[in-house]
């Protein structure tokens, strides 16, 4: 703190997250993955290492994939943040990526699933699935203990292979 | 072509949890909810030795929304005594952070704030000022201030091995070492606790909840059954959880002077320091033989790295002296105490680490024999177990061996190394090497539940690390049974469930799977006996020869019943069996010890010797200019008796293939000497291996029938997979460039042309 | 975390006038700041989030310069047809840093200002006069496997990470800034400061400056050029030694050429010895690895990363051999 006493405001925010939205008070430090799992009960997405290293608590943020332990809550309002809880359709069809996961034996612990999978969609979404090759390097961000990128490779490329043309892909 | 792995071709009922891990709703530790909880920050020492002179926490305690700052001085020393587990505790260390003013280590916890959010907590740890003496200290384990010591119980001896050395006409006397390793599971060592009354709640990721269960009743002093542990899914252990971190004494405390439940979680920079790790090893490995590649003489001088607040050693003599025939053999183990945290299980504790310099050393003589090194281990493979002279309870290698050059491509290696590349320029390299792995057993109970529905609960306090026990054990019911996998419930991981072993030593499969066995059996001739007394739908037929398939129950020949309605007809509900189970040889003091929740194992060797075996393979590509190491493929085939579900066994060992590419390529933790501190604890900074490093991976098992390990045939499968694989990895390097690098991680630097 | 307010700029001139303000820092994709911030690596009171300043997102590539709005987020730059096709080193240097979450993220202005991965500097406790001036350099004595080979002091070794900085050094960039007295441009090359007696001042940005935009002359040298990147670990981690190369041939004779490197200095270092080495030569094998040698002639190893040396230099020649062989 430069300026004296640090100030010690809530701020209230109004969070949409996977269709809904949130009126919370929060502590202006909080990170929108804080404010998912402590706040909201949402402890679908992970938390791994809180500094952007491990890629377990991957969301969509406006359809792109990105860290929620890298963004402050503050930084999310207006925008649609999706989770693992919002893959899921409105009549509780598992997503496909889901379900391919579950096929291909692609998780073990299963603790950096969700952000694997939040990660997979959006590898496919980007138009970066088009070989093993791309699939493991766009899949990198996501580390999974266990050691199943492998099967995670398997599932994405069934995906991939099988999903109509991308939808909400985005270059520059 | 695509790369495709064994596991996805794998048969085999799809693991049970998936679609709860897949849809993010398994519920993790840190994800239980427990109304409005206080949250916990850490502060610990930068100090690596000295004592506590000065503490200050009244600008930590001014903060906001703190409650409480407590450190070795408010802390609760009246707690009861736990201790280490390798002294028969539950406990991580001996020492117990916050019970006095020592620091023995650097990232020791020195204190702990509360306060009612995450982000108030961590605010005022970091202004909890701490003036520590500095005394000399040393985390590396050569420049240790302590001498060596030998542990004189675990040297192994047969012959005069240095005789033979010495006037054997080839050999290699050659030197190995690797780093220290941290486990680091994604999930962090995460820790609710909540009191009610002198009822205790703990949310732990545990490999042990019956252990820690055990552990924190007595240091509570509250009958074991008032504390509830409770995990039914842990994110990743490998060895990390399997007995209780000091930070789960810190919450519980906590949680009781609060009156209010405490949630910690671990930031990802402690968990170098609040749990243990892989300690670092130096061996020498002397090997003599004839030329035409009998082995005469076998010597193996292991060095550990261990704390001066405990003694910990894993001495990979156990599994060394397995794998060869030799006239003559000596091992020597030894450890170095250091200021570390005290170094713990991680995935094959003693074999990952000792199987790289001796399974390195095996293919240097096999360059120094002019010999293949698959014919050299071939020609030296142990009829007998070869210390104790007792059989194998079964021993595949060979067809191992030959499965696993075929699938790999072994006649296509040119011997003569870096003389194979690709069009680009690229280097090419083979390498293989041996693995294995111990099959011990512990006790363990089970309930098998046969509901009026017709479908199975399977119950026990064992858990699924990501290895596959809600799928394996729930089979192992089923099958008996005659249920479908779909009709199939299992409950893991938590106290209230009859007792489960420690999932460490990849014993779960073998020791809860054998209880749940005789669970089921004993339900099975209930209902036969049921069924076929007088007035019941199976009258008259001898029970033994009723059939259990399909969710029905059928005498020779006939349509039979389904489940449920045979349950109905004979009014019987539903029918629970409990079932305990001890090893081959326990003594039954020993077994109740175990389901206590105390430590108690039994094997590998007793009348039989027990051990899974592999042979594993790898191509690396090595950058001709940039000196980059890329593994491009790995082959395992293994044998550990009977496969259950070959789907997730076959992930589960792909999965420790993967771990050891990372141990022989980029898994270190750099010690700072003038701090003596671990330096690189992040994970940008500590690389565990990403996607794009991991290429084609295959996995075989062959199927074994042993019937002396324990009542389901199925030996050791969770550690295995990472044993043969750095120094397969390691010799295929040599082959691809001639360089032989005889410690891990191999660098760039280690292979650059100067 | 230390405690701040947060305030969401609503315009440019909302922004400058909050980060005029005393202990304001400028938040953008948040990916270094948060980083720092849970770290107490950073402590502003005061955060002016930019982020939906929607008039910093654009990127020009149609005139004399490229113009990289402050907010364009690496993942897009990365996937830029005309980029891809006319500066690869560019797009190759975005799309080999961090990982995809953290491209869609992070900004290509923000990430110039990323800070040093030097463990001393990230542990917070470490005596680092980067992040605690006076207080030493405890890699001097410590680990200096990934340390720096330029531009160090003997009050600082660490590198400087960024791939998107180095691959921008070898082009002629300049960065725009705006305050509240106006906009300026500063070249590249200055604006980063090598360690001299205080390695906590990193930039020559003065208070209250917010980049908004990254300017490169357009130039034909772009279409031969490349990003090498070595790592420990072939994806999401920082650079051991990375080579930004950028070439003009006439026939097999190199006209002009631009070296940069990554992972070995204090800051993004232009290695203009080994433009000048390679400039009026025919293309050769030989003549790649002198330019190599070139590069890390002046090279000041420290401890165990000397031999980032001979693999800088293998770097470089094998990124001038890739340059080369890509079509003009």
């Amino acid at each position: 703190m430069t300026d004296g006493l640090p100030s010690r405001t809530t701020l209230e925010l109004r969070l949409r997250i996977n269709g809904r939205d949130h009126a919370l008070g929060l502590d202006p430090r909080t990170t929108l993955l804080d404010a998912l799992r402590e706040h909201i009960g949402l402890t679908g997405t992970k938390v791994g290492c809180n500094h952007g290293t491990c890629g377990a608590c991957t969301v969509h943020v406006d359809g792109r994939r990105q860290l929620a332990c890298l963004m402050l809550a503050a930084m999310a309002e207006g925008r649609e943040i999706t989770t693992i809880e919002g893959l899921v359709s409105a009549d509780g069809t598992p997503h496909p990526m889901q379900e391919a996961f579950v096929a291909h034996d692609a998780l073990q612990c299963g603790y950096c699933t969700p952000g694997q999978i939040m990660s997979a969609v959006s590898c496919v979404e980007e138009g970066h699935a088009r070989s093993d090759a791309e699939i493991r390097e766009y899949m990198s961000g996501n580390l999974c203990r266990c050691g199943a990128y492998p099967n995670i490779v398997a599932a994405i490329r069934e995906v991939a292979g099988t999903s109509a043309a991308p939808s909400g892909g985005r270059s520059a | 072509m695509t790369a495709t792995t064994a596991s996805i071709q794998a048969s085999g009922p799809t693991r049970r949890d998936a679609r709860s891990k897949a849809a993010g709703s398994a519920r993790y530790a840190a994800d239980f909810p427990h109304g409005h909880p206080a949250y916990a920050a850490l502060v610990r020492s930068t100090v690596a030795r000295g004592t506590i002179t000065a503490i200050e926490t009244v600008r930590a305690e001014a903060v906001p929304g703190v409650q409480a700052v407590l450190t070795h001085r408010s802390f609760n020393r009246g707690l009861g005594d736990e201790t280490f587990v390798m002294k028969g505790g539950h406990m991580q260390s001996s020492f117990m952070p916050l019970s006095s003013d020592a620091v023995h280590y650097a990232g020791q916890i020195v204190g702990l704030v509360l306060a009612d959010t995450i982000e108030a907590a961590e605010e005022a740890a970091a202004l909890v000022e701490v003036g520590t003496t500095r005394e000399q200290a040393s985390a590396d384990m050569d420049a240790a201030r302590a001498a060596p010591e030998d542990d004189e119980k675990a040297a192994l001896c047969k012959g005069d091995a240095d005789a033979a050395f010495a006037s054997a006409p080839v050999k290699v006397d050659l030197r190995y070492d690797t780093p220290a390793q941290h486990h680091n599971p994604i999930e962090l060592y995460a820790t609710t606790a909540a009191w009610v009354g002198d009822q205790l709640t703990v949310n732990v990721p545990s490999q042990w909840v019956m252990g820690t269960q055990a552990g924190l009743a007595a240091i509570f002093g509250v009958p074991q059954e008032n504390v509830h542990v409770e995990c039914p899914y842990v994110g990743g252990g490998f060895g990390s959880k399997a007995t209780i971190l000091p930070h789960v004494v810190l919450i519980a405390e906590a949680a009781r002077r609060l009156g209010r439940p405490v949630k910690l979680v671990v930031p990802r920079d402690a968990m170098w320091t609040v749990g243990s790790f892989r300690p670092a090893t130096r061996a020498r490995v002397a090997l003599g033989a004839e030329r035409d590649g009998t082995l005469t003489s076998i010597i193996f001088e292991e060095t550990g790295q261990s704390s001066h607040i405990d003694h910990i050693a894993f001495p990979g003599s156990t599994a060394i002296s397995r794998m060869y025939e030799s006239k003559t053999l000596r091992t020597k183990q030894g450890t170095v105490a250091t200021d570390v945290n005290t170094p713990g299980f991680q995935r094959a504790p003693a074999e990952a680490s000792s199987f790289f310099g001796f399974e390195s050393a095996i293919d240097e003589l096999a360059v120094a024999l002019d010999m293949d090194p698959i014919a050299l281990r071939l020609k030296n493979e142990p009829a007998v177990d070869p210390i104790k002279g007792v059989p194998w309870s079964s021993r595949s290698l060979k067809r191992c061996y030959e499965r696993g050059a075929e699938l790999f491509g072994w006649d296509k290696r040119n011997a003569a190394p870096g003389m194979t590349s690709l069009p680009d320029g690229t280097l090419v390299g083979y390498g293989c090497a041996t693995a294995t792995y111990p099959s011990a057993m512990a006790p363990a109970a089970a309930r098998v539940t046969l509901k009026g529905d017709g479908s199975l609960l399977v119950e026990t306090a064992a858990h699924d690390l990501g290895t596959g026990a809600y799928t394996v054990l729930g089979q192992v019911a089923g099958e008996m049974l005659g249920v479908a996998d779909g009709s199939i419930a299992v409950k893991l991981g938590d106290t209230t469930l009859p007792s489960g072993p420690m999932a460490g030593g990849s014993i779960t499969t073998g020791s809860a799977g054998s209880a749940i066995h005789k669970a089921a059996t004993q339900l099975r001739d209930r209902l036969a006996d049921a069924a076929t007394a007088p007035g019941a739908p199976f009258a008259g037929t001898a029970p033994s020869t009723l059939g259990f398939a399909d969710g029905r129950v059928s005498a020779p020949g006939g349509v039979g019943h389904s489940l449920a309605d045979l349950l109905a007809a004979l009014k019987l509900g539903e029918l629970a069996e409990d079932a305990e189970w001890k090893p081959h040889g326990m003594d039954d003091e020993t077994a109740s010890k175990g389901l206590g929740g105390g430590m108690a194992m039994a094997g590998p060797v007793s009348d039989v010797s027990s051990f899974s075996f592999g042979a594993q393979f790898a191509e690396v590509h090595v950058d001709p200019i940039l000196r980059t190491v890329h593994v491009a493929r790995m082959v395992g085939v293994f044998a550990c008796g009977r496969i259950i579900n070959e789907r997730t066994t076959h992930s589960n060992l792909v999965g420790g293939m993967i771990w050891g590419a990372g141990f022989a390529l980029l898994e270190q933790s750099k010690v700072d000497g003038p701090q003596a501190k671990f330096a690189n604890a992040d994970l940008a900074g500590y690389h565990i291996a990403t996607n794009a490093d991991i290429g084609e991976v295959t996995v075989e098992t062959i199927p074994e029938t042993d019937t002396a390990v324990n009542a389901i045939g199925a030996k050791a499968v969770g550690e295995i997979g990472i044993v043969g694989m750095p120094a397969a990895i390691a010799n295929a390097v040599y082959n691809a460039t001639g360089i032989r690098v005889r410690k891990t991680p191999i660098l760039i630097e280690d292979l650059l042309e100067r | 975390m230390q405690p701040f307010t947060y305030h969401r700029a609503t315009s440019m001139a909302d922004a400058l006038r909050e980060a005029a303000l005393p202990g304001a820092a400028i938040l953008a994709g948040g990916t270094t700041m948060v980083d720092l911030m849970r770290g107490d690596l950073w402590a502003p009171s005061r955060l002016v989030d930019i982020g939906r300043l929607a008039e910093l997102e654009r990127v020009e590539t149609g005139g004399d310069t490229l113009r990289f709005g402050a907010l364009a987020r690496m993942a897009d730059v990365a996937e830029d047809a005309f980029l891809q096709a006319n500066y690869p080193a560019l797009t190759e240097s975005l799309q080999l840093a961090a990982s995809q979450q953290l491209r869609i993220a992070a900004t290509v202005g923000g990430n110039l200002l990323q800070r040093t991965r030097c463990p001393y500097f990230r542990d917070g406790s470490s005596p680092c006069n980067k992040r605690s001036p006076g207080s030493g350099c405890s890699a001097l004595r410590g680990d200096t496997r990934d340390m720096a080979l330029f531009g160090a002091s003997e009050r600082c070794i660490a590198t400087y990470p960024g791939d998107w900085g180095a691959a921008l050094a070898a082009f002629d960039t300049s960065i725009e800034v705006a305050s509240p007295s106006g906009t300026r441009t500063i070249p590249f090359a200055e604006l980063h400061r090598a360690y001299g007696d205080d390695p906590a001042v990193e930039t020559t940005l003065r208070p209250g400056e917010i980049i908004t935009a990254i300017l490169v002359a357009a130039t034909p040298i772009g279409r031969r050029s490349t990003y090498l990147k070595v790592r420990d670990r072939r994806s999401y981690a920082y650079a051991t030694v990375s080579a930004a190369v950028a070439l003009e041939m006439d026939g097999d004779t190199i006209t002009r050429a631009r070296v940069a490197l990554g992972g070995v200095a204090s800051k993004p270092w232009r290695a203009a010895a080994a433009g000048t080495a390679l400039e009026g030569q025919r293309l050769t094998r030989d003549r790649a690895f002198t330019a190599g040698e070139a590069a890390f002639a002046d090279a000041v190893p420290r401890g165990d990363n000397g031999f980032k040396i001979e693999l800088g230099r293998n770097a470089v020649a094998k990124a001038v051999l890739v340059a080369a062989g890509r079509a003009s």
